[in-house]
């Protein structure tokens, strides 16, 4: 297969060659790269101290990642087992790079600063059958400070693999349950997952009850059947000073068999497949305009220029007339909402509470309320109407955006066809329907993303154009596509784990009240008090992450239509130099590239 | 419809039939306007539990009749109509009332939930008769379940009213805005039924909020508009029902007015008319083709005459291949139509089966964590299991119902294009009865399919075609009328109920908990299949009866096709004939002239 795209990209080499585009020759040679060295991560999650570096180091069959009883390792460590060289790299999140030493990587990886992204390990591990493979280390849920959270939730969607270590003695825990419930959000629809259960006893069978637990429990979070791995505890000597190394052979296997399993080749082939044909459209268009430009005036031209830069501020101009308004208005809607929303659990919970014998089992009651009433209708109401309402608001705004783009190049094609003369009309039109083509393809495709798989909205098409955005990001590499992936989907998905994690919170203030004898007569008041104070307390720890999400999102939109303002702006191309005759020998090259690219098919 | 009635004079069904010996048209059409005429007017009042319905539909009759109060209602349908005040109550099974009860109290008893839980008094509907201005009509105002209290129970009922309704009135708050839920709901009903009636009602809310909210309900409207492909009136009517109705009840008019319900009654009103306009308008369009479809008949029996034997004979084996090429036609527009509901279908099955699978796993999980956290209360894990339910169902509705509503549109689609082609070649006059020519009239392709299926001689989908508005048509004739009125819940839950009575713990927790768990992994895979055939067969009734509309188009082009065969080789018409088939032809021209003004 990987010849077959070889092929086709020598094919497309000559016009390239010919355009002699910075850009594009840069594109080409990262597509080169990419297609010989195909990527793979696999982020390894799971709760504090499951195990989940010790199982790293054993295959790099060497203690580099610091392990201990406590928690060790505070922020996303990568590690590439197919380098040349062993270092340490700590990056920042000014994304610079910094070679450090084994005594630093120890102490950053323990106490990070707020500053630090993450860290990077360098290792030759000889004689593996994982080319190509980034490893993932990360720290555990529970323990991750909120800097690190936002740096892990961003990395997920890149993730094609995610191994999720639970340990046997633990097992499933409050925070498992939360993340392993709505990490699928988080994830494209291809990733794959296995669960690795750690610390098992020696020999233990995999029908061990509580390993059979274990992977229920996860399959049905999850909501399909999960591949699971036992990892065994190694008992060293109690005067040991090494760590222990679990060999964990199976999965690692198992991980060489996705890395080569046909599927996923088919898969790679497909989406390189794309990228070389969307790649080959753009040199064809760029061959294209610029033979057609070369046969207008200088007046033509800047007539052209005009219109181009007329319709950049137009779109522009959104950030103030549209984007901006919009966010603002739900920015200042926000604790509004969350107010109605804690209403809304509280009279549901009151109901409950109410409806209650006074006579009843308290402790029964307050086990009720706090594992079902509270996080129930608190996660409820906050996706009826938080959710909802954000989601509404902002599919209200893309809408506004798509129609202000589509209107705006339908304009300017219109302009042109009015105001040039009528000898050079061809090739003027085609420019300006080259400009549209792609703002439509890339500028409108990239505002989509932002909003793509928002529930259901739209779903087709978002998916769709955040499966293309997914293409260009890999084009210019990981960075982009961490940037601009799926930004909404990701901000709903994240304020359901905010209102998730917050809610563990929650239900400790009730917890700590079990304890307490309620006076018989008075019980119901006092449990209505005290969810009354949890909800508060929801409400008051769910408001600054959410803001801060759509503040996030608001900067990432106005990035996204400079960046399309850009595109049109850039389309400009005068001929460089070349004759129109050599120009046009371009544009047939072109044409005969194509009725190869067709054959290979 | 009066036009249509008085179009169709025993003249012209006599002519029709004369010339259509196998649809006998003139009668089938008459037969149709009559059945229309008859039809029941229903506008279903649909919404959210506690969203206002019953203080509306009193603010509508002016008097306090509905409990609206009732924290709960056992969601039994309440239809309002036109007559000596009473109301009637009828048992599920029985076509006569069982008693009648008059007042608000006595209505109390069976659709308040603390007077008659859970249904337990099994009564399928109540029947209120009112002598109010706007019912004069033969409007039926209908009370109908709403989001997540729609069961199996009074599933049929709900459909028997869907079956003629003209335009549903959706009610929604001010405060809270649309949720979630709601805007699955609505769309849901959209994408099966078409025309509906926004009602916000408003419960002294501020200015402020009132305009902010009814912004951000627009909004949800549009969104959820555009997904479900509804193209009818998007408004939003702001009525505040409770002034309104006292206001009416305290004689003070001008907090009647205030209230803004009579905006709200005009909107209704002009959907009564509009809709005889649109029933009217589909027998119009009937009378039209089948009067084109005469004259053609006429015009080559005039033609005929001088022919020799022979020459006749030729001329009406042509018609037959012409008429056989357009069958053929028809059967491939079918032929595709089937491989494609296949396609769909083992697509569909396999979405389902993965949505369900995801739904009750997580249900269990959530479930056993619940549990594991010491709730072993019965009464609580039935609350909790509940909870869980309505919160996740409408989203599994929301994943599968648009793939429903892709196989409607397509059967659809399939109507119209056979339409397109069985009267394709009798187009001389074809804008007389469909307007102007040159601009394409969007209600004439769905004009056209109403005919073919409605006209469809022994198919007893064409009863329902025939008493049913354009719009809801097809899903009320294809069987999906309740996939678009609300989510049928309740499954799981009477199996679960059952399990309870072992699970009341009296004393010690441990043990209990697992006990409970593994009591309760039996139910699931139970909730996962009538879960898994519920949906399939929603599906299954849509592909059964757009299979049976379809073989009935052939079975009677086929029909047709032997008449024609059969009067091959009869003599030509003589001359003597001639002034019959003319006169019978000017009637014809004149009837059509009368149509298009």
């Amino acid at each position: 297969m990987i010849e077959k795209l070889t092929k086709k990209l020598d094919l497309i080499e000559p016009l390239v060659d010919a355009l002699n585009n910075d850009e594009l020759t840069t594109l080409y040679r990262f597509l080169c790269d990419r297609i010989q060295n195909p990527d793979f991560y696999a982020v390894f999650l799971g709760e504090t101290s499951s195990g989940k570096s010790s199982i790293i180091n054993g295959l790099l069959g060497k203690t580099v990642l610091p392990v201990d009883a406590r928690p060790t390792t505070g922020v996303v460590t990568e590690i590439d087992i197919n380098s040349t060289d062993d270092k340490l790299f700590a990056i920042d999140r000014q994304a610079c790079c910094e070679e450090i030493s084994m005594e630093q990587f120890r102490q950053f990886s323990v106490k990070p600063s707020k500053d630090l992204l993450k860290l990077v390990v360098h290792k030759n591990v000889p004689n593996n059958c994982l080319k190509g493979i980034h490893l993932f280390d990360t720290p555990g849920y529970g323990a991750i400070v909120r800097e690190h959270e936002e740096v892990l939730k961003e990395f997920l969607p890149n993730a094609d693999l995610v191994v999720y270590v639970v340990n046997y003695a633990v097992g499933i825990q409050n925070d498992d349950f939360y993340f392993l419930r709505s990490i699928k959000e988080l994830l494209r629809d291809d990733t794959q997952f296995v669960l690795v259960v750690n610390m098992c006893p020696p020999s233990v069978p995999t029908a061990d009850r509580r390993i059979v637990e274990i992977r229920t429990t996860a399959s049905n979070l999850l909501g399909s059947d999960t591949e699971l791995f036992i990892a065994n505890r190694i008992t060293l000597d109690k005067a040991s000073t090494e760590h222990a190394l679990p060999k964990c052979e199976d999965l690692w296997r198992c991980i060489a068999n996705m890395l080569n399993s046909p599927s996923r080749q088919q898969r790679q082939y497909e989406l390189f497949d794309s990228f070389i044909m969307d790649f080959f459209e753009r040199c064809y268009d760029e061959a294209d305009n610029r033979y057609n430009a070369s046969t207008l005036d200088d007046e033509t031209m800047q007539m052209l220029a005009d219109e181009q830069e007329a319709l950049a501020a137009k779109i522009e101009g959104a950030i103030d007339t549209l984007v901006k308004p919009a966010f603002a208005e739900l920015i200042s809607n926000l604790p509004q909402k969350i107010e109605e929303t804690k209403n809304a659990a509280y009279k549901a919970i009151d109901k409950e509470i109410e409806a209650k014998p006074q006579s009843a089992n308290q402790q029964q009651v307050i086990n009720f309320t706090t594992e079902h009433l509270l996080p129930h209708h608190v996660e409820h109401q906050s996706k009826e109407i938080v959710t909802y309402y954000i989601e509404t608001k902002l599919d209200n705004l893309n809408q506004q955006v798509e129609d202000l783009i589509n209107k705006g190049t339908i304009e300017l094609q219109k302009n042109i066809n009015v105001n040039t003369n009528p000898n050079v009309v061809k090739a003027t039109r085609q420019i300006a329907s080259n400009i549209s083509k792609k703002v439509i393809d890339s500028g409108l495709r990239n505002y989509f993303s932002a909003f793509g798989g928002a529930a259901g909205a739209g779903g087709g098409i978002a998916n769709a154009a955040s499966h293309a955005l997914k293409k260009i990001g890999d084009l210019i590499g990981h960075k982009f596509t961490l940037a601009t992936h799926n930004a909404l989907k990701h901000t709903l998905s994240k304020i359901g784990f905010t209102s998730s994690k917050v809610l563990g919170g929650t239900a400790v203030v009730l917890t700590e009240l079990i304890f307490i004898a309620w006076d018989f007569a008075t019980w119901k008041h006092s449990l209505r008090k005290d969810v009354s104070k949890a909800l508060d307390q929801w409400s008051k720890d769910t408001l600054p992450p959410v803001e801060e999400d759509l503040r996030k999102l608001e900067l990432k939109n106005c990035q996204t239509i400079s960046e399309c303002a850009g595109i049109i702006r850039a389309e400009i191309t005068y001929p460089d130099g070349k004759t129109s005759a050599a120009l046009q020998k371009d544009v047939a090259l072109a044409d005969q590239i194509r009725v190869e690219l067709t054959k290979l098919k | 419809m009066k036009t249509s009635t008085s179009i169709l004079d025993n003249q012209l069904v006599a002519i029709l039939d004369k010339y259509d010996s196998v649809n006998l048209p003139g009668t089938n059409l008459r037969d149709r306007s009559a059945l229309l005429q008859d039809a029941p007017k229903v506008i279903p009042v649909i919404g959210m539990q506690g969203v206002g319905k019953s203080t509306l539909i009193d603010a509508l009759l002016g008097e306090f009749i509905l409990p609206a109060e009732a924290d709960e209602t056992t969601c039994i349908p309440v239809e309002v109509k036109y007559g000596e005040p009473r109301a009637e109550v009828f048992r599920m099974g029985d076509a006569k009332p069982f008693t009648t009860v008059n007042d608000q109290d006595g209505l109390r008893q069976y659709v308040d939930n603390n007077f008659n839980h859970g249904n337990e008094k099994k009564i399928a509907k109540i029947v209120l008769y009112r002598k109010c201005k706007l019912l004069e009509t033969g409007l039926s105002i209908v009370d109908l379940p709403g989001v997540g209290s729609l069961t199996q129970a009074n599933q049929q009922t709900t459909e028997d009213y869907l079956k003629n309704c003209c335009a549903a009135i959706i009610v929604i708050h001010t405060i809270p805005t649309i949720t979630k839920t709601e805007a699955i709901f609505i769309k849901s009903h959209l994408m099966f039924f078409g025309s509906s009636i926004f009602v916000q009602n408003n419960w002294g809310e501020t200015e402020q909020e009132l305009q902010s909210s009814t912004e951000f309900n627009r909004d949800v409207i549009d969104r959820i508009s555009k997904e479900a492909n509804y193209t009818g009136d998007k408004s939003i009517t702001v009525v505040d029902a409770d002034s309104a109705l006292r206001g009416a009840c305290q004689k003070d008019s001008g907090m009647v007015q205030s209230s803004n319900i009579h905006a709200l009654i005009s909107k209704i009103e002009a959907y009564i008319n509009s809709w005889d306009d649109i029933n009217g308008s589909n027998i119009i369009a009937g009378v039209g083709l089948a009067i084109e479809k005469a004259i053609k008949t006429i015009d080559a029996k005039i033609g005929e005459i001088n022919m020799s034997q022979q020459e006749a004979r030729a001329q009406k084996q042509k018609a037959i291949n012409e008429f056989n090429a357009a069958t053929g036609s028809i059967k491939q527009t079918i032929k595709d139509t089937k491989k494609y509901l296949n396609t769909k279908e083992i697509e569909y099955r396999q979405l389902v089966k993965e949505k369900i699978d995801t739904f009750t796993k997580q249900m269990q999980a959530e479930m056993e964590k619940k549990i594991n956290g010491g709730v072993v209360d019965g009464d609580d894990i039935e609350r909790a299991f509940r909870d869980h339910q309505e919160s996740r169902y409408p989203d599994l509705c929301n994943d599968i119902l648009p793939h429903l509503f892709e196989v409607k549109s397509k059967i659809e689609n399939t109507l119209e294009d056979v339409g397109d082609i069985m009267y394709d070649d009798s187009d001389t006059n074809r804008n007389v009865i469909d307007g102007n020519p040159g601009t394409e009239d969007p209600g004439k392709k769905g004009r056209r399919a109403w005919n073919v299926a409605a006209g469809i001689a022994g198919f007893a989908g064409g009863t329902a075609f025939a008493s049913t508005a354009a719009a809801a048509s097809i899903s009320a004739a294809l069987g999906v009328a309740t996939a678009g009125i609300g989510f049928i819940v309740g499954i799981g839950i009477s199996l679960i109920i059952g399990a309870f009575g072992a699970w009341r713990v009296k004393k010690k927790m441990e043990g209990i908990k697992s006990k409970i768990i593994n009591d309760m992994r039996k139910l699931y895979p139970q909730i996962n299949s009538s879960l898994l055939s519920d949906f399939n067969n929603r599906f299954n009734d849509f592909r059964d009866n757009a299979y049976k509309c379809f073989d009935a188009i052939l079975d009677n082009r086929q029909k047709e096709v032997d008449s024609m065969t059969e009067h091959l080789d009869d003599a030509p018409t003589s001359i003597a004939d001639k002034e019959s088939l003319e006169s019978d032809k000017n009637y014809l021209k004149t009837k059509l002239n009368e149509l298009n003004k």
